[in-house]
């Protein structure tokens, strides 16, 4: 599998740290994404995507069990994720599977609402650790 | 305009050569002579075809009656591509200005000129007549310039009367910039062809770039080609092969025009022109000795061995004609009379009784020589002139004719130290002019903003030997300036005159020129390329033009660089300011969208209904409506994801589908409607739009029996049972509308039932993620329990209390917060 082409984004109060592992892409989204993370993470993601294609895996994971908090702006910038796999050929997708924190309310409700939107692209599942 | 003291105005090209340099020289010392104050303006040469070198004449346009009582014009330069006529009426606007043209004689102005045809008679003359050239070479200067025509018209005058035939290949046209000579031996060589024996130049510059030019083919000057030049300029004294040359009187010129426009102001009756002598300089380029030895032989000296005081005082008149002569040709600024001293020392040193004074004399005039940029070196020939007359007057005298070679050969070695330290005094000058500009070239050129430029102006003018100066840039047009900057050493406070403006034409705010003593003042155009800045004063320090002309340079381009930061940032404030305002103006509007359409009528049957929207100052998306209907009522809420006009307009639209689909079929299931609301607003977003916003919202049908049905997916929905007084928090298992095409998989229907009593909160997010100061989000739990604390009361009542409580526990509003309160009564 080829090297990683994507790099982290670290910032006061949010991180992004992509990591390439044998079951897919991972991409672990931490702490805070307010108004101040918005123009970094609408920019990783279009980057994120066009690296999982190259390396054509199979499933991305989008570890938001640290994620404590996401304005809608931010998660907007998830439903455009969404929409550029949504118009990738279905045999060429790979799967974004978001692995959430039962106990941080926003995740119930709006990554149930991201995966309601798409389900045959999107799955959620409950962060189990390492 | 009266003024204290009188002030005459000099139009001169620029100041980089000592033609210049010594003309000014000379107007500037008879100014000082008569008490008058003089301005130097440095414009340029009028029309320059050079790149941009006509730029720099709009400062001619400056010069009238406010600023200078009288004017004298170098018009030998200055009309360089114009001719005499045109000059002549291009200084018709400086009437009744009395003036004085040099060099060039203009219609209906006083002019001092110089015998051209003198001049190139004779080095003609001396190159035919002397040397035995035949193919003499001419390169001519810029067509129009009369006194280079003049000088052409007379090299072929004196060729015709020779016999010697015209040869039109043989001529080329010049610009008396040093380049035209190289061009002139390539254009022989390269295209013409044509083989001379010697090349007689218009100016002493065009010579020079010959002799680069001759020695960069291995052609040797004299030997194989005799150059001469006209002018006499240092660089031809010091060039590898001293320039044979026809001296203008330079600084005589300057000083003799300077009279007649004085001469003018008092209204006295002077000569329309009045012409100077021209003499030829004979060195070593044209095929003569080193060190200028009179080749003359010398004449017969009877009693050789005699007295020699008596031989010498014989042959006084010749010996003094060779001194004097080899003296001014060395050195052009030293009083030739100190000829009879160095004769009558050397004769008095031969004596056995004689006072030994001549070196001490002979080293007193080296040193004069040297402080007026002669060349020491050439000071050999009046040592040789004189050893030729004491090896002649000795005789069979051993011991006279010994003395006599000692003491030449003590001043031979006296005069090998004085140019050899002359020599390093210039090199050690130059290097210090040279590190003094380039300090301030550097720091000039690190100052990016005009006040900085000021800043380092006035700092670096004091080290440069400058008393007083003043900047002053052009205002709007060239009309008015602002003076930027004032600095007098004297400290007379002129520096507080800062910013005022004032008609360009005075060069200076009335008042700032001191009254009680006479200055001299350069004035240097501030320019950069197409761009006129304004314009600098400088009070004579240094006597190099070259200061005041790399000044210029530094000064012109560090300000344009400043102005363009300045303009820079201007334009960065101005747009950011229009950004400011024009979101600002969107701002205004959203918040009128959003607050527009909201409902005014929150009357329904069997509903108590208490709403209120707070847009926050960068304005959300938030959107409630409440649409009673015949047997019942549709609530909606939502949020679109993003801030401003767009999103404004995204609520506008979901308002207006969700009202006309509710109007047209008011028991529609909130599914379907939810359904048709998505592709309605996916279609406009994605496809008309072209952008990615997509909202949250639940479509609530609430009837008359308290069946309240949902769909989409919003905050969670929160009912106070009364008949438990309980909380429920109910999810809204939905999607959100305008992401994807279709919703229809991931939108379901949930229904639950109200009795009378129970109360149903809907809010956005702008109240649940309303943060404190500790980053701390309000929450829901918090909510539910506020909400708890008051469910009893009025919805009215409801709806402050929760809402009061967000704003106390957050400080700032960063969302719309949005809340509806819908209490059924059955």
């Amino acid at each position: 599998m080829s090297q990683l082409r994507l790099l982290p984004v670290v910032m006061e109060g949010f991180s992004i740290r992509p990591t390439l592992a044998a079951s897919g892409l991972k991409i672990a989204l931490q702490g805070s994404a307010d108004m101040e993370a918005r123009p970094s993470l609408s920019q990783f993601v279009p980057q994120a995507h066009e690296e999982a294609k190259r390396l054509a895996v199979t499933e991305v994971f989008v570890d938001v069990h640290e994620l404590y908090f996401i304005n809608s702006v931010c998660l907007k910038s998830l439903v455009v994720w969404i929409d550029l796999l949504a118009n990738v050929e279905p045999n060429n997708r790979y799967r974004l599977t978001f692995l959430v924190n039962s106990h941080l309310h926003w995740q119930d409700r709006s990554i149930l609402a991201l995966q309601r939107m798409a389900p045959d692209i999107v799955r959620v599942a409950n962060w189990k650790g390492e | 305009m009266a003024r204290a003291i009188r002030k005459i105005g000099l139009l001169v090209d620029w100041l980089e050569d000592e033609y210049q340099d010594k003309v000014l020289a000379g107007v500037d010392a008879e100014a000082q002579a008569n008490g008058v104050g003089l301005i130097c303006i440095a414009g340029g040469v009028l029309r320059s075809p050079f790149r941009f070198g006509a730029r720099r004449n709009f400062i001619y346009d400056l010069v009238g009656p406010e600023c200078v009582d009288g004017l004298v014009i170098m018009s030998g330069t200055l009309g360089n591509y114009i001719g005499p006529n045109k000059l002549a009426r291009y200084c018709e606007r400086y009437r009744p200005l009395p003036m004085c043209s040099i060099g060039v004689a203009l219609q209906g102005i006083p002019s001092v000129l110089v015998d051209n045809a003198k001049g190139m008679r004779d080095a003609m003359l001396h190159l035919i007549d002397v040397h035995g050239y035949r193919r003499i070479a001419f390169i001519r200067g810029p067509g129009v310039n009369e006194e280079a025509e003049e000088r052409y018209r007379v090299y072929r005058e004196v060729l015709g009367e020779h016999g010697l035939p015209f040869n039109p290949d043989l001529v080329t046209l010049g610009n008396f910039q040093a380049s035209s000579g190289v061009e002139a031996v390539r254009q022989m060589y390269d295209e013409r062809h044509v083989g001379f024996d010697a090349i007689v130049a218009a100016n002493d510059f065009m010579a020079i770039g010959v002799m680069d030019a001759l020695q960069a083919r291995g052609v040797r000057v004299p030997k194989d080609v005799a150059v001469v030049g006209f002018d006499d300029i240092r660089e031809g004294r010091f060039a590898p092969t001293p320039l044979t040359t026809v001296r203008q009187p330079l600084d005589r010129q300057g000083k003799q025009a300077l009279e007649l426009v004085l001469a003018q102001i008092d209204g006295q009756t002077i000569d329309e022109h009045i012409m100077l002598h021209t003499e030829l300089v004979r060195r070593q380029s044209c095929g003569c000795s080193s060190h200028e030895i009179p080749d003359r032989p010398l004449p017969e000296i009877t009693g050789a061995g005699g007295n020699l005081a008596t031989v010498f005082n014989e042959h006084k008149a010749r010996i003094l004609a060779d001194v004097t002569q080899a003296i001014w040709t060395s050195s052009p600024d030293v009083d030739v009379s100190i000829g009879v001293e160095i004769v009558e020392s050397f004769t008095n040193s031969l004596l056995p009784e004689g006072q030994d004074a001549f070196i001490a004399t002979l080293d007193s005039a080296v040193q004069v020589a040297s402080e007026s940029g002669g060349n020491v070196d050439a000071w050999q020939a009046v040592v040789t002139t004189l050893r030729r007359f004491a090896l002649a007057a000795t005789g069979n005298d051993i011991d006279l004719h010994n003395r006599a070679e000692e003491l030449c050969h003590e001043a031979r070695v006296l005069v090998g130290s004085a140019a050899e330290r002359a020599q390093a005094r210039k090199r050690l000058e130059v290097e210090h002019w040279s590190r003094l500009l380039r300090k301030a070239g550097e720091a000039l050129y690190t100052s990016l903003d005009v006040a900085g430029v000021m800043h380092t102006i006035q700092e670096q003018i004091p080290r440069l030997g400058i008393k007083s100066a003043y900047l002053s840039m052009f205002e709007g047009g060239q009309e008015n300036s602002r003076l930027s900057l004032a600095y007098d050493s004297t400290g007379r406070g002129v520096e507080k005159r800062r910013g005022e403006i004032f008609p360009s034409n005075q060069l200076v705010p009335e008042g700032i020129f001191d009254d009680n003593e006479r200055q001299t003042f350069i004035v240097e155009p501030l320019f950069f390329e197409h761009d006129q800045l304004g314009f600098v004063l400088f009070e004579t320090g240094p006597a190099h033009g070259v200061v005041y002309e790399t000044l210029r340079d530094q000064i012109s381009s560090s300000l344009k660089g400043a102005l363009l930061v300045q303009q820079l940032v201007e334009e960065t404030t101005r747009r950011e300011l229009a950004e400011r305002d024009r979101l600002q103006k969107e701002m205004e509007i959203a918040e009128r969208i959003q607050t527009s359409i909201l409902p005014k009528n929150l009357q329904a049957e069997g509903l108590e209904i208490s709403a209120v929207m707070l847009p926050s100052a960068d304005v959300g998306g938030d959107y409630y409506d409440v649409l009673p209907f015949e047997g019942g009522c549709w609530l909606a809420i939502g949020d679109v994801a993003g801030h401003g006009l767009r999103t404004g307009l995204i609520m506008m639209m979901l308002q207006s589908i969700v009202s006309a689909l509710v109007r047209h079929n008011p028991w529609a299931a909130p599914r379907d409607l939810l359904r048709t609301v998505n592709a309605v607003i996916y279609e406009n977003i994605r496809r008309r739009l072209g952008q990615d916003e997509h909202a949250t919202l639940t479509l609530f049908r609430l009837d008359a029996q308290g069946r309240l049905i949902f769909a989409g997916a919003h905050e969670d929905l929160i009912i106070y049972r009364a008949k438990d007084r309980k909380i429920e928090v109910i999810p809204t298992p939905g999607t959100w509308v305008g992401a994807v095409r279709s919703i229809d998989a991931g939108t379901v229907e949930t229904e639950q039932h109200l009795q009378p009593g129970d109360v149903v909160l809907l809010y956005t997010d702008g109240l649940t993620e309303a943060m404190d100061d500790n980053q701390q989000v309000f929450g829901i739990d918090r909510l539910c329990a506020e909400f708890t604390k008051v469910a009893e009361s009025s919805v009215g009542a409801i709806r402050d209390h929760v809402l009061g409580t967000v704003r106390q526990f957050a400080a700032n509003q960063d969302d719309d917060m949005t809340l509806v309160v819908v209490r059924y009564t059955g």
